[in-house]
């Protein structure tokens, strides 16, 4: 059964008010970018979009990966390996603040983390090392 | 809807996408502003965008940006409404 809307005078109250939080180990940007990477990201219509692995360089970032309509976007690389590791994060509204790494250089030198502020929550992409 | 509006619409949001994480929004008006955006940026990719629903969204965002005092970008959002 089809609910009737809300009048116009009454705010509606049904739907708790949600943001979309996507997290994705993408397993290197570039090779997604040719499987559609683009296509699935506008299916997923999230607000908040975080890959791990992007196994990219800034040098190696196309612009097709950086701007995507209606999206910031922000991105840590890994400085010494090339092809290694790597995180990206994408947001429909900017946040306060962003961080990038713990403070700890052997983590932060890699790409692991990129911390955004969003005033009323902490949004945290975060590719963990293996446990070795 | 004539382009000239739609990029006007658009600075809009984009001056509002811009400060959102320092409005010190708590998360449902953030949630609220972000669906707002959102249906803003769907008309304005439409051959043919709805100048009631953009209207309809920019009131929205009116109504949570009103509740933050000092906001640069209420003034641009009641200009494009026209009250």
């Amino acid at each position: 059964m089809i609910e009737p809307l809300c009048p116009p005078e009454v705010e509606c109250q049904s739907k708790k008010k949600t943001l979309k939080l996507i997290s994705w180990n993408v397993n290197g940007l570039r090779a997604a970018m040719t499987k559609d990477f683009l296509g699935s990201f506008q299916k997923l219509d999230a607000d908040v979009v975080a890959i791990q692995e992007t196994k990219l360089q800034q040098a190696q970032m196309g612009e097709d990966m950086r701007r995507i309509p209606a999206y910031e976007s922000y991105w840590s690389h890994c400085e010494g390996k090339k092809g290694y590791s790597g995180v990206g994060t994408y947001s429909r509204v900017a946040p306060a603040a962003v961080r990038y790494g713990i403070g700890e250089k052997r983590f932060d030198a890699e790409g692991r983390i990129i911390e955004m502020d969003f005033g009323s929550f902490l949004f945290f992409n975060v590719y963990f090392p293996t446990a070795r | 809807m004539d382009t000239t509006i739609c990029r006007a619409v658009e600075r809009v949001c984009d001056g509002i996408k811009a400060q959102a994480g320092s409005l010190d929004l708590d998360f449902d008006s953030l949630a609220e502003l972000v669906a707002d955006l959102k249906t803003i940026a769907d008309q304005l990719g439409s051959p043919r965008p709805k100048t009631a629903v953009v209207r309809e969204s920019l009131r929205s965002l009116e109504a949570v940006l009103n509740r933050f005092a000092g906001n640069r970008c209420l003034a641009d959002v009641r200009a494009l409404i026209g009250d």
